[in-house]
């Protein structure tokens, strides 16, 4: 079904979608358009070819055992109005936007990466032959209507997510009418955190795996994160947020005009107070299951560490991160937007005045810049996570290693309002020294002569080629072997590679560098530890840069080693905290190390029967 | 012992001490041992010639949603019954396989393997003779097993609810090994009844003439085989196939009750077997299942003769990925094990005693509505034979530990209608499942459940075994209800021991 033409493929296919959800109607730019890249797309629609982040719509409703006809979007009627018109009734429309909003998150991750994504691969010892698992995911498979369920979750084992549909509630359902269909994937936020979970799984494959209260949670309030800041790129939502909050976008509720003041007195419409659509998830979900607002906020008073520790429910304790990444992210942006407010204020303008256009404008563009700035050092510390067992500490130490790596100077405090917004809320690294930067970061290696790593190849910005691939695995193997100690393995222990990539990235001086990102992974089963399976392991940064230093041609070495290491004292720290945790969870001993993993299924189930949301 | 204890005749004495019977008394003692939550009773009867005969029906505990239910009392009260009886009981009855009412024989299996025993009791699903039921009973622990990992794995994720369904799986299969010093697994509890005792199982269901140990029958009882039903019967026989049954469940329960309701006009609909039918054009590109075919397909194209056998594998992947079903599942699979029951009419010199195990509706209706239908509506009349045994009963064993859904309200109706007040005796544990609701007491779901047990207190002299404290090991461990034990009156008597309360009659 290849297209025929004279003309070049587009770079961008536009396809309509909702902003928000449906029950924000057309108003403010609720319905809007993606521009996602172009791709040969079959009926689904499907991705007819992709490098490794293939995305499939397959419509099937399991609770039906039903199929629905798949959208062309290669049809001319349906190209010739930038896809199919948003429409609850027309099942193209729900597979159209799954689709759009699906590729547009992959973009999101692959331009703030600097390199292509792939889904999850199985678990594969070093040795293994090459070839495809059964467990691989090849091209992820989206399902708009999974199931009759308050309910959308990614499944490794159907190699995708699953969208449910639900009847809205009989009473409190804000903009829903009572017992109407609510479809999970016609909600921009949902689609956005469950792409998240498979964008994650498939670059930290162990982070599923529950071997401290901070891991699921850190599945959860990642995905939240990347919801929440995509909402400041939908520039007519924000620009009308901005005039209504007067560019204070942390308000909870939009300011109603000026005629509408006494409104509420008289009991009409236009005097109900509009909530802060850019701070809140899933809008729809959260008031068709009687919550009465989003299914969770970005913003909430700060927790210390002592109710941290007594918050065990994952969404809730991520949300505690969630709420101090907004927290820093508000006051980078308060502070670049000071400047324009000072100006405006210079001229004559007032605190109460509604915002003049070309301000609200401005003030839009620093959100979207801040915005995107922030989802980009989210993204990129990933890879400066700890391959096992990552906590909420470790998450702000790989965010300001990621930030001075890429910015030194950091004229503007972005780390300083990072910094001090997770202080407010007790996330500490467990052995940091200090609150200050250079303790909180992860220390680089000051190995002198600095470790070299030889033979290692270069591929391409498209990845490597099989033979680079091999070449660089043999490398990486023999850097390991000589150094097992240095990079806190356990020399007893049989280590895996799980994945290895390289990443091209522009400082923000200019300079371009290349990278090797290394996880290395050790295993203990329940036999080996006689009570619950150990995972350890190492993230290995190897660069061709160190600070200040302007790269040496073929000289790469060892820039970090963030362990979390088998064994040793922390190892048995670690483990003891584990096995505490996971008998605690009631998880038997003597388990697989599968049994660890976060079922997201049930995770994200809503509860229907006493209103408490798990979504 | 009881305060009321006279001297013993000496021909009892090996036997444990034995009691006289006051005026109005036939010679019957129930002990129920307090073990926290779960079973285990000691019934004694007194023969001509006043010797105690002992029956042990359940032996076991299980910590449930709370983690409070096991208080370590019951190694010491296995001890202590296996002294008083002079380690010699005529039959030892396990109404079913759930850990709170078998742990004890896994636990201390020792002691119980070196008591001399007549006869054990079954019911008719433990039977290895019958290969419907043995099947059944295999299915049912892996069904269990892989419920109880699939709920485990949501560690601090799951709801309220999920982690009540994994304390129902664990109490399906029990501790699996090396869990705990004080681990048991149903697995050997199950074993030492059918192997360890040196006697083989009786099985029986409803309507089986018992076959009662010669002591027992020569002291003077009898017994009637109430329940369970039997395997043929059709309320359950439906619920054989239960992997099957997650499947046929989805497509009703996932769906809201009613079934069919489509979110689209059904132009859109496509049976899944049109999908890939048309070779000119079907209605799904061969491409949309490359995730399914085998060997992996990574850039080639993908033949419709090639993506046909897969698409069932995604669509089975996804019927079997619905997590309400496994829940559903496992509320299911509690219910019935709950309703293997076996459910026992004692008949001892006049007297009528009552087990019923944790016999659950479809248990119950089997015999009260004389039916094999499951009937939900609490309509129609009883059983002819039903109301007659109901309302001469002189004790019962209240059901499943005093939770609502194990003593029906017809029932309780039935035994209060008389207005002779019988004896009752819960052996319950508070604040183990469930929760009580603070503003609505219709709604609470905590066991033992507070309307049951006030309509059962109007009805009868009721005891719970939480009410007394007992000390083990010299640690005292509270009352969760104290509360006075009922007075005495004509023909029916309580009396509190270190460990136990005794219902004589």
């Amino acid at each position: 079904m290849a297209v025929k033409s004279d003309s070049l493929p587009p770079a961008r296919r536009p396809l309509r979608v909702f902003a928000f959800d449906p029950s924000r109607g057309r108003l403010l730019g609720n319905e809007m358009k993606l521009n996602v890249r172009y791709r040969s797309l079959v009926p689904g629609p499907t991705d007819r070819f992709g490098p490794h982040d293939r995305i499939a719509v397959v419509d099937y409703d399991a609770s039906r055992d039903k199929y629905y006809r798949p959208v062309n979007l290669d049809d001319p009627f349906v190209l010739i109005s930038d896809g199919v018109a948003p429409s609850e009734s027309d099942p193209r429309f729900h597979q159209q936007m799954v689709y759009a909003v699906a590729s547009d998150t992959i973009e999101q991750f692959e331009s703030a990466l600097g390199r292509r994504i792939h889904w999850r691969r199985a678990e594969r010892p070093l040795d293994a032959e090459k070839g495809w698992r059964p467990d691989d995911i090849l091209g992820l498979v989206l399902y708009p209507h999974a199931m009759r369920q308050a309910n959308a979750f990614y499944s490794p084992d159907a190699h995708g997510v699953l969208f449910g549909y639900f009847s809205a509630g009989d009473a409190e359902v804000g903009y829903n009418v009572p017992g109407q269909t609510v479809f999970t994937c016609l909600s921009h936020d949902i689609i956005v955190h469950e792409m998240t979970h498979a964008i994650l799984d498939g670059m930290r494959s162990h982070f599923m795996e529950q071997t401290n209260p901070d891991v699921a949670a850190f599945h959860e309030a990642f995905a939240d994160l990347v919801a929440l800041f995509r909402h400041f790129t939908h520039r007519v939502v924000l620009l009308d947020a901005i005039q209504r909050t007067g560019g204070r976008l942390y308000a909870s509720a939009l300011k109603g005009d000026s005629l509408a003041d006494q409104a509420q007195q008289a009991w009409l419409a236009a005097g109900d107070t509009q909530r802060n659509p850019l701070i809140e998830i899933a809008g729809q979900f959260g008031e068709a299951t009687g919550m009465r607002t989003g299914l969770r906020s970005a913003i909430g008073k700060p927790k210390t560490m002592q109710e941290l520790r007594n918050t065990a429910e994952c969404h809730e304790r991520g949300s505690i991160l969630v709420a101090a990444v907004f927290d820093a992210f508000f006051t980078v942006y308060i502070q670049r937007t000071a400047r324009l407010f000072r100006i405006y204020r210079a001229a004559g303008g007032g605190d109460r005045e509604d915002l003049p256009a070309p301000l609200a404008e401005a003030v839009s563009d620093e959100a979207t810049r801040t915005a995107q700035e922030f989802f980009r050092s989210c993204v990129r510390a990933i890879d400066y996570l700890p391959p096992v067992d990552v906590t909420f500490g470790d998450f702000l130490r790989a965010v300001l290693s990621a930030e001075k790596e890429f910015d030194p100077v950091d004229a503007e405090g972005v780390r300083r309002a990072w910094m001090e917004a997770f202080r407010r809320r007790g996330i500490l690294p467990q052995d940091a020294l200090s609150f200050s930067e250079e303790a909180l970061c992860w220390l680089p290696r000051a190995d002198d002569p600095p470790l070299q790593v030889n033979g290692l190849a270069f591929g391409g910005p498209l990845g490597f080629n099989y033979e680079q691939q091999r070449a660089t695995a043999q490398a990486l193997r023999t850097f390991i072997d000589a150094n097992m100690e240095t990079l806190h393995l356990d020399p007893k222990v049989a280590y895996r590679i799980p994945s290895f990539h390289q990443v091209y990235r522009v400082a923000k001086n200019g300079s371009l560098r290349w990278e090797l990102v290394v996880e290395v992974v050790q295993t203990l089963e329940a036999s080996a530890t006689g009570r619950y399976p150990r995972r350890g392991g190492t993230t290995l940064m190897i660069s061709t840069h160190g600070t200040g230093s302007d790269g040496e041609k073929d000289a790469v070495f060892l820039r970090y080693a963030v362990a979390k290491p088998l064994s040793g004292e922390e190892g048995e720290r670690r483990a003891e905290r584990q096995d505490a945790f996971l008998t605690e969870l009631g998880i038997r001993p003597g388990c697989e190390i599968g049994a660890l993993r976060v079922n997201f299924a049930l995770v994200h189930q809503a509860d229907s029967g006493d209103g408490h949301e798990h979504a | 012992m009881a305060t009321s204890t006279r001297k013993p005749k000496p021909q009892d004495a090996a036997a444990g001490a034995a009691w006289v019977p006051v005026a109005g008394e036939t010679g019957i003692r129930v002990r129920m041992y307090r073990v926290g939550f779960g079973d285990f009773f000691l019934i004694s009867l007194l023969d001509d010639n006043g010797a105690p005969q002992h029956i042990v029906i359940d032996c076991g505990v299980f910590k449930g949603t709370s983690q409070t239910g096991d208080i370590h009392s019951i190694e010491a009260a296995v001890a202590h019954m296996a002294k008083a009886t002079g380690g010699r009981v005529a039959l030892i009855v396990m109404t079913h396989r759930h850990a709170d009412h078998i742990a004890g024989f896994a636990r201390c299996a020792d002691l119980f393997a070196a008591m001399r025993v007549d006869a054990v009791w079954m019911p008719v699903w433990e039977s290895e003779y019958d290969a419907q039921a043995l099947a059944f009973q295999a299915q049912l622990t892996q069904v269990a097993l892989d419920l109880r990992q699939h709920f485990s794995a949501l560690g601090a994720a799951a709801s309220p609810e999920e982690n009540t369904a994994r304390k129902y799986m664990e109490n399906a299969t029990g501790e699996l090994a090396a869990a705990a010093a004080a681990a048991g697994s149903n697995a050997k509890a199950l074993d030492l009844l059918k192997n360890g005792l040196g006697v083989k199982p009786d099985y029986y269901q409803r309507g089986d003439k018992a076959k009662l140990p010669q002591a027992l029958a020569d002291a003077g009882l009898r017994c009637q085989v109430l329940g369970p039903p039997p395997i043929t019967a059709a309320d359950l026989m439906k619920l054989m196939d239960l992997t099957k049954g997650v499947g046929q469940y989805l497509g009703k329960d996932a769906a809201g009750g009613n079934g069919t309701r489509a979110p689209f006009a059904p132009k859109w609909d496509v049976e899944p077997a049109d999908v890939l039918k048309d070779d000119e054009k079907p209605v799904y590109p061969d491409l949309a299942f490359r995730e399914w075919v085998w060997p992996r397909k990574s850039w080639q194209d993908v033949t419709l003769d090639e993506a046909r056998p897969v698409r069932q594998t995604m669509e089975d992947k996804l019927k079997r990925w619905n997590p309400a079903t496994a829940l559903l599942a496992a509320k299911k699979l509690n219910a019935f094990l709950n309703n293997q029951s076996l459910v026992l009419l004692f008949t001892f010199k006049g007297k009528k005693l009552l087990f019923v195990g944790d016999a659950q509706a479809g248990n119950w209706e089997h015999w009260l509505f004389d039916t094999d239908q499951p009937d939900k509506k609490a309509s129609g009349r009883l059983a002819k034979s039903a109301e007659q045994i109901l309302s001469s009963i002189d004790f019962y064993k209240v059901g499943h530990h005093g939770s609502s859904n194990a003593t029906p309200k017809r029932a309780v109706a039935a035994m209060a209608a008389t207005g002779r007040k019988f004896a009752a005796m819960c052996s319950t544990e508070a604040d183990v499942y469930g929760t009580e609701d603070p503003d609505d007491p219709a709604k609470g779901t905590e066991v033992p459940r507070g309307p049951l047990l006030d309509a059962l207190g109007a009805a009868a002299a009721l005891v719970r075994s939480d009410q007394i404290a007992i000390k083990v090991d010299g640690k005292k461990i509270d009352a969760q209800a104290p509360k006075a034990l009922p007075a005495a009156a004509p023909g029916r008597r309580f009396d509190k021991g270190e460990l136990w309360i005794d219902c004589y009659l």
